[in-house]
């Protein structure tokens, strides 16, 4: 991977970080706030393939956890995991349209759990408890329409040649 | 789906570990609070922009949240608008009919309902056929069709149009008007049908009732009427036929002078309960002139 995507997908993760903290966290929406780190993630992976939501999905959890309270590590993990299985499903895409909507939920889903999991190991308590993850699942799946195109187009821009890394 | 490349199994083995070090690391204590604080004053003023930004926004949606309590908000205050604009309609009236003002207040007070003071500003179009007059509030004011309106002196009648500024009053003489009556210290229920500006004409809902001359009529409980409870309507001057023998009909002479209505006011809240005869006058018949016009 090239320096432009690499440097446009830092800068996509930072916004949606900045975005996820100042302005969806807060919006007093039924259910858990979207996740757009996440699906932000999960399209980077979709459109650029394993090692890019790998990467992408590490650095960007690794930035959420090092600004929210849990232990750091957390959500890198998740991430990074959550990309990288998206990754493995970049030829699928082209396919068919749902399959980003399909991803996206299972993605929020599993980590969600995965989070879960890893508190529960830790002894920390969730302050949502499970309750939220059905209004998280259904917000990114909303959200998967709007952010994974835009993803992809610049996927497709700034790295026309690649063919697998 | 794309089987992972050597290089791809690596590197994902590699960050998990990394991951597992890091959450061992900042669980047991060793803390990354250096690099929190940094990142967070990277991160924060960027954030604290973005907040700033899109405020409003939130804000909306933030109200989105609670259009229900919006909904009780703004009942709260209208109600507290429609209370000022009376108070002030009060203070604005008392430097002109401060003694009219003073009465009323003190009925309503008695009775225990919300009376909103209103001047009469004109007698109905159609006079003669219909007795009404035209009063100077309206919808802006809280009034509502149906309300009951009164003055120092008891019943005048019930709002029927409301306007935006103004309404008009049908009062009780008016001949379609039938106001349902209970004789003060009694139960015996009747009707007072208005006759254009004149006596009114009592007739007891029991034939049997004996009618006094001098018995005092007061608005019918809940139910027996459209009105509120307990205001004075009238007493009985005449009654038809052999005096002391079951009566069909009774003259009844109004407490409130139709010919010379100027304060009124109009119950916007009436009392939970009955005020029964609270509100009735003394036993001497009013004897003004202008009561028998």
């Amino acid at each position: 991977m090239r320096a432009g995507p690499g440097a446009a997908a830092a800068l996509a993760i930072v916004v949606a970080v900045i975005l996820q903290a100042a302005v969806i966290s807060r919006l007093p929406l039924p259910g858990g706030p979207p996740n757009l780190v996440l699906v932000l993630v999960v399209s980077i992976g979709l459109a650029a393939g394993g090692s890019a939501g790998l990467a992408a999905g590490f650095g960007a959890g690794l930035l959420t956890d090092v600004l929210s309270d849990h232990p750091v590590g957390v959500l890198a993990l998740c991430f990074a995991l959550a990309g990288f299985f998206a990754g493995l499903l970049e030829a699928e895409v082209r396919r068919s349209v749902l399959l980003p909507v399909v991803v996206v939920a299972a993605a929020s889903g599993a980590v969600y759990l995965v989070y879960l999991a890893i508190m529960g190991l830790l002894g920390q308590t969730v302050a949502d408890g499970a309750g939220g993850v059905f209004g998280t699942i259904a917000y990114d799946v909303v959200l998967t329409p709007f952010v994974f195109p835009l993803v992809a187009a610049v996927t497709r821009r700034l790295a026309p040649a690649r063919r697998g890394l | 789906m794309m089987a992972p490349t050597r290089g791809q199994r690596r590197a994902v083995i590699l960050l998990l570990l990394l991951s597992v070090v890091l959450i061992t690391l900042d669980h047991s204590g060793e803390g990354f609070h250096g690099i929190r604080g940094a990142a967070h004053s990277v991160v924060d003023p960027a954030q604290e922009g973005v907040t700033t930004l899109v405020a409003p926004v939130g804000r909306f949606f933030g109200g989105l949240g609670d259009l229900g309590d919006s909904g009780r908000k703004i009942d709260a205050l209208q109600k507290e608008n429609a209370d000022l604009r009376r108070q002030l309609r009060e203070s604005e009236l008392s430097t002109t009919r401060s003694d009219e003002l003073q009465k009323l207040k003190l009925v309503s007070g008695q009775g225990g309902f919300t009376v909103l003071p209103a001047v009469v500003t004109g007698l109905g179009p159609s006079i003669g056929f219909e007795w009404t007059v035209t009063v100077d509030a309206g919808r802006q004011d809280g009034l509502q069709p149906d309300q009951t309106v009164i003055d120092s002196d008891g019943l005048v009648g019930r709002v029927k149009q409301v306007g935006e500024n103004s309404a008009i009053v049908v009062l009780a003489v008016d001949p379609h008007s039938a106001v349902g009556v209970r004789v003060v210290g009694g139960n015996e229920l009747g009707v007072a049908a208005g006759n254009g500006l004149g006596p009114l004409t009592y007739t007891p809902l029991d034939p049997s009732t004996t009618v006094h001359v001098g018995d005092r009529l007061l608005t019918g409980p809940y139910g027996g009427s459209t009105y509120v409870a307990g205001l004075p309507v009238g007493q009985v001057a005449k009654v038809s036929g052999d005096p002391g023998a079951p009566a069909r009909e009774a003259t009844v002479t109004p407490y409130v002078s139709f010919s010379s209505l100027d304060l009124v006011g109009i119950v916007l809240a009436s009392p939970r309960t009955d005020p029964r005869d609270r509100l009735a006058p003394p036993t001497p018949a009013p004897t003004s002139p202008e009561h028998t016009p």
